[in-house]
């Protein structure tokens, strides 16, 4: 057990004790954007408060509990009891008296006020291409016949400003001095692509997300097909062109821009998957030795890229040639594919598949080997059994009934290979390369590994930061971020495949309401919709604090920016009356050349000193741990 | 540069076939290029596109304002009252201006023009709008594209076009005594012979740079009626005066003033000689006219001052004080002994100017709004110093006609002012703050601010000098011998500075408001009170820092917060800004200082408050923030 090759940081509790199920109905249980569980510090601190994730709930979901409380309440070394209490919130001094904390994060921002007769295009986003002729390709919202119109109009308005010899970038419409709408052109020429967002999304973001769009196109397609495509008939069709599960994708895309967890789109960077050096480097060499090998015998130029990323994209590992590096928006669409299309592969299937990168060379393909790590974490080895159970296997079943309420034929994410070569023919060789990289790497128990670490990864109770919520911290050297787990249903942001039809999006709202009242059979999609929700609510508290380090044009205010953002509640609240949770939130942009942090503290932080110490701490674990935390150079060869 | 302005209505097309009764005014700053109507027609009609295009996709309820951002152009469009655009292009250079400071300028001038003609649907002849929207927006958005420094020059206050500043005068809330405002109230506002007639009194105090840098003093120092809610557009409306016209004239008030750009055919290799020959006939020249009063003539502006005492045309009299070597000692009349720093006060609008002049120099006639009625009141000016106070009397006053009234309200009025003047303006010096705040309140819409503007005029060495130019005086002279340049020539950068001035009351009537300094012969710089750290940094840098605030300030309405929440924020950038900045549902503050300077003071009291973020301002900063708080 000792022997284990686990980081301290990745690692589950040694023995751990089954905690006792917390008291989960709060008192104020109700509505997602209700008060929730807060801990009055002075009161509970005998009893270790059980701080969650979200709103009460049903017992059955113990996914949601935070998993730094758990351990933090679970840990018999004496020492490490001590540490943790202080490092965590619970060391009473610093905190302000007759206040409660939280570990949790209210919601702060305007609800989507439920539309009384909600119009089909009234939405607060909105993704539209068309082809520059005006031809009507993809919307995200809305029937063709709705969008035409509308599209009609945008076609008249970028042709008169061609004709002045201008293009438009974007139009805003504000109130007073709020910005209510904000719509963002991208003319690729001979495909237009148009943004519409009422939320707090700058201009920049949005033009990151059209590229995001733009880039899956030419991925399908490769720019030189498009041309030639357009070049014969201008009002040419492509919808006729793209297939189906094209369609699906563009909606995927859209669904994980605008519904997702995916700081990737807010930070142009990749998520990166802590694992220990010396793994890192197993994988790597593992990698090497492969295409090294003699007796695989492939020619140089065979293979040019081998990727390991786990689910969530998060990045294992990299096989470069030197002096090579992909792009990080086509690695960010190839694991979008990987995750969101292909996760139905079983062990002995393999897929090979061209796929264009954009950003690489958007006029050709290269061919894509794909293959998932087999995945034995539901019969763990003897010898990491103790270590597995008593962290993952709560979480894991949870998320398997998830998965079987969801998609009975599915079992649950797992990382893929991916090998890129510019060969068409290569696949054999590939595939040899790719068998032997999975047999090294399962008979040394590291695919074990990579499942574990990217179903726990570490917590906030793994770092000397005290009060602090979550934080993303991006390294601007790897163009990689990290951030702490977020509990094993996050993953749905990268989802497990749910009826993506655009039918499911306009009535989601109305399944919320009707099975809130279904009783305990519809309470999974209801722990679904939470879940959600409490992502798109982190999701809006980071575009919401970088933005205020970041103006429009995506530059940072300054080439060092430190930006702390509060809210708390207008008014006092009247003495006796019963009123919501207090809310006191601290936030923290802090970018810098090198690296970028956003942080939200718990609720009821409103020390200033204590959050910039946390920042600086969390900067500092980061950057002694960067060699676990990033891939630095990968494998070359 | 500016590209064009356009006025529509597109209500006032009924079909297809006249379309082109919506368009109201089309003008374009690019004097060579002319469109067709077609063109014109098409541009409107894709800003409707935009603006409807923008409907479809929900939520467009209190939506007026719109930019199209473009290659090298923007344009923003804003509607007002009902169903007219205003919509205004920029090109090129200017991209770097936020949009907020165009729709800010854009929402004054719109405010300014009802303001003094009424509001827009009211005109029921179509061209007689578009007649006054000619002589006044073409004029404003002129101004500003010949001097496009002013377009920025409020800096991020310009993100609240609706609010007003307002001065803040040392010991003007603590004084017990019966104060200037009793004086006031008691011997004009309650007067039995004007009780019924005066509507307000707007007391103004509008200091120049050259005195007192700072920006905390400037602006409305108080108005008596309680129910005025014209105050945000009268108060910007003299603000922008002020500061275009760098200093408010009877020809200013009366709207009789405009900036051209100065014919680029003048001759520098003139000798002195030449120059005070033509100076000296131009003097013939105004005598002539001087004594000739009853030509139909409007006056101007700084020269009237000249051009009443010393019969000096300004253009003339700031080439000769290059070549004198004192100034005070030139007096072409000899008659007046130098009074030094007497203060001056007399009325810039009223009807105890001349006869001759036209009735906007008489009585100014502006449309207030009292308890959400507006109509026409007819507004006098006077002056002390640099203390302007505007009269608002009820149109069927007919007393403001009787001269006896008026001298007896000047004098009263010159004592109260003199009050308020030595009490409230002769404050001892202090050190400068070290940090700069401004307080935005959303119910009064009343603005606080220490920030000094970015007023530096920028005037391009390629650009030909600009001249203040006077209706009807330029005219006559031009036709005139040896007549070079206008009457007032004022390139920016210099303000004229003429010695002091006998009043011109005796006259004509017309005045120049301030007080006129003495220029330092000996070239010692005349002591300049600072009010904050900003007023010493260079222009350059107040600009970028302007810029900086706006794009913090900017965030707050691009924040989708609920609305029961306030939101603080401190933003520290390397380059030595540390920006605090608050909203809540009553006000938006917004703190700035050198966080450089504050490590030299280090010493800082940890006292744990629950006021948050303002805590990690300086020291002085969080002193004025408790000071405020608590009371």
């Amino acid at each position: 057990m000792v022997g284990e090759p686990h980081e301290d940081y990745l690692d589950a509790p040694k023995s751990r004790a089954k905690s006792p199920v917390p008291a989960r109905l709060s008192p104020f249980a109700s509505g997602v954007t209700e008060p929730t569980t807060s801990v009055d510090f002075a009161s509970s601190f005998p009893a270790p408060p059980r701080p969650f994730f979200e709103e009460p709930r049903p017992s059955s979901s113990s996914v949601y509990l935070d998993l730094a409380s758990e351990r933090q309440s679970v840990r018999t070394t004496h020492q490490d009891l001590e540490h943790e209490l202080l490092q965590s919130m619970r060391s009473l001094d610093l905190m302000p008296k007759k206040h409660a904390v939280s570990n949790e994060i209210p919601s702060i921002f305007e609800g989507c006020a439920p539309e009384t007769k909600p119009l089909p295009l009234h939405h607060d986003k909105q993704f539209f291409i068309m082809s520059s002729a005006g031809k009507p390709i993809y919307t995200m919202h809305g029937q063709d016949e709705l969008v035409m119109g509308l599209m009609g109009i945008i076609h008249t308005v970028i042709n008169y400003f061609k004709l002045h010899d201008t293009k438009v970038h974007s139009i805003v419409n504000s109130s007073g001095s709020s910005v209510k709408q904000r719509f963002v052109f991208l003319d690729k020429s001979p495909i237009i692509l148009m943004a519409m967002s009422a939320r707090e999304e700058s201009t920049n973001d949005l033009l990151q997300q059209l590229d995001f769009l733009y880039s899956y196109l030419i991925s399908t397609l490769s720019r030189k097909q498009l041309t030639r495509l357009f070049s014969k008939r201008e009002n040419f069709d492509l919808r006729r062109f793209l297939t189906d599960s094209d369609f699906q994708n563009l909606n995927h895309i859209c669904d994980s821009i605008s519904r997702g967890f995916n700081p990737e789109f807010l930070l142009g960077a990749l998520r990166c998957l802590p694992l220990r050096k010396s793994t890192r480097q197993i994988i790597d060499n593992t990698m090497l030795a492969q295409i090294q090998d003699p007796g695989t015998n492939v020619g140089r130029g065979t293979l040019l890229y081998g990727l390991i990323v786990a689910p969530g994209g998060q990045l294992c590992s990299v096989l470069r040639p030197r002096g090579h590096t992909l792009h990080t928006t086509d690695l960010h669409l190839l694991f979008s594919l990987v995750f969101n299309q292909f996760q139905g592969l079983q062990d002995d299937q393999e897929l090979w598949l061209p796929i264009c990168f954009p950003k690489f060379n958007s006029s050709g393909f290269l061919h894509c080997y794909i293959r998932l790590l087999p995945h034995h974490a539901s019969k763990p080895r003897p010898a990491d059994a103790r270590s597995t159970v008593s962290h993952s296997q709560e979480p894991l079943d949870s998320l398997s009934q998830i998965r079987n309420r969801t998609d009975l034929s599915s079992t649950r994410l797992r990382p893929a290979l991916v090998l890129i070569s510019a060969q068409k023919e290569s696949f054999f060789a590939l595939k040899k390369i790719g068998q032997g990289i999975i047999d090294e790497l399962d008979r040394q128990g590291i695919t074990n590994q990579i499942s574990m670490a990217s179903d726990s990864g570490f917590t906030m109770a793994d770092i000397p930061a005290k009060f602090v919520h979550h934080f993303i911290y991006k390294s601007k050297r790897h163009v990689q971020y990290v951030m702490p787990h977020l509990g094993p249903l996050a993953d749905l942001s990268f989802p497990i495949i749910d009826d993506d039809s655009r039918s499911t999006f306009s009535v989601e709202g109305n399944q919320d309401n009707r099975s809130e009242e279904n009783g305990p059979g519809a309470a999974s999609s209801n722990d679904k919709t939470r879940q959600k929700l409490y992502l798109q609510k982190l999701m809006s508290y980071y575009t919401h604090i970088r933005n205020n380090a970041v103006s429009d044009n995506g530059k940072s205010f300054n080439n060092s920016t430190l930006t702390f953002i509060k809210w708390s509640n207008d008014q006092p609240s009247l003495e006796g009356l019963p009123s919501g949770e207090p809310i006191n939130v601290l936030c923290l942009a802090w970018l810098t050349p090198t690296f970028e942090l956003l942080l939200i503290c718990n609720n009821g932080v409103s020390d200033r000193n204590t959050a910039l110490k946390s920042a600086k701490n969390i900067v500092d674990w980061c950057r002694k741990n960067e060699h676990r935390l990033f891939v630095s150079n990968g494998a070359i060869f | 540069m500016l590209d064009s302005i356009t006025v529509f209505n597109p209500s006032y097309s009924t079909n297809e076939s006249d379309s082109d009764k919506q368009l109201l005014l089309y003008h374009s700053f690019q004097g060579e290029q002319s469109y067709s109507l077609n063109e014109k027609l098409s541009q409107i009609g894709i800003i409707q596109a935009v603006w409807s295009f923008s409907q479809s996709f929900g939520d467009f309820k209190g939506v007026h304002q719109n930019v199209v951002e473009l290659d090298q152009q923007i344009i923003c469009t804003v509607l007002v009252e009902d169903d007219f655009f205003v919509s205004l292009a920029i090109t090129a250079e200017h991209t770097s201006i936020p949009a907020s400071y165009v729709f800010s300028h854009l929402r004054h001038c719109y405010d300014f023009f009802v303001l003094q003609f009424g509001l827009w649907r009211d005109f029921h002849d179509r061209r007689a709008l578009t007649d006054r929207l000619n002589e006044v927006l073409v004029s404003y958005w002129s101004e500003l594209n010949l001097m496009p420094q002013y377009l920025q020059f409020k800096g991020f206050l310009s993100l609240w076009p609706q609010a007003y500043k307002v001065a803040e005068l040392p010991g003007l809330e603590d004084s017990s005594e019966p104060s200037w405002e009793s004086d006031l109230k008691q011997q004009i506002l309650l007067d039995e012979t004007s009780f019924l007639g005066l509507k307000d009194v707007l007391v103004y105090n509008l200091p120049k740079p050259t005195s007192r840098k700072g920006y905390k003093s400037y602006g409305l120092v108080r108005n008596f009626a309680p129910n005025c809610d014209s105050l945000p557009q009268v108060s910007n409306w003299i603000e922008h005066m002020d500061t275009i016209y760098t200093r408010l004239s009877s020809h200013v008030i009366a709207g009789n003033v405009q900036y051209k750009e100065n014919p680029e055919d003048e001759e520098p290799a003139e000798n002195n000689a030449e120059h005070t020959t033509a100076g000296e006939s131009l003097r013939n020249h105004s005598r002539k006219l001087y004594h000739n009063v009853t030509l139909p003539i409007s006056f101007a502006y700084d020269a009237v001052q000249e051009v009443g005492n010393m019969a000096g045309i300004s253009s003339s009299v700031s080439l000769l004080t290059d070549f004198m070597p004192n100034i005070s000692s030139w007096n072409p009349w000899g008659s007046s002994a130098k009074k030094e720093k007497k203060a001056r006060s007399e009325f810039l609008i009223s009807p105890l100017s001349a006869s001759f002049l036209p009735d906007s120099y008489k009585v100014k006639k502006l449309r207030l709004s009292f308890d959400q009625n507006a109509k026409e009141y007819n507004c006098l000016f006077w002056f002390y110093n640099e203390i302007l106070v505007i009269l608002v009397f009820e149109q069927d006053f007919m007393k403001i006609w009787e001269h006896e009234f008026l001298s007896d309200l000047h004098f009263k009025l010159q004592s109260c002012i003199s009050k308020l003047s030595s009490e409230h303006l002769n404050t001892v010096p202090h050190n400068a703050e070290k940090f700069c705040y401004a307080v935005v309140s959303k119910k009064t819409s009343q603005i606080k601010s220490s920030f000094p503007l970015y007023k530096a005029p920028k005037v391009s060495e390629t650009a030909s000098p600009l001249e203040l130019v006077v209706n009807g005086l330029d005219e006559f002279l031009n036709s005139g011998a040896n007549r070079k340049t206008s009457v007032s020539t004022i390139s920016a950068n210099d303000v004229q500075l003429a010695d002091e001035e006998r009043s011109a009351r005796q006259s004509w009537g017309l005045g120049l408001m301030g007080g006129f300094f003495k220029k330092e012969q000996s070239g010692k710089t005349p002591q300049v009170q600072v009010d904050t750290f900003l007023d010493c940094i260079p222009e350059e840098k107040l600009r970028d820092l302007h810029l900086d605030v706006t794009t913090f300030v900017n965030t707050l309405s691009t924040s989708k917060r609920a609305d029961d929440l306030k939101e603080e924020k401190l933003i520290k950038l390397n380059n030595g800004v540390l920006c605090f900045i608050r909203e809540d549902s009553e006000e938006i503050v917004v703190l700035a200082e050198n966080w450089f300077n504050k490590k030299a003071s280090k010493s800082k009291a940890s006292t744990p408050s629950r006021d948050g973020l303002v805590e990690y301002m300086g020291k002085e900063a969080s002193e004025w923030w408790s000071n405020r708080t608590h009371s």
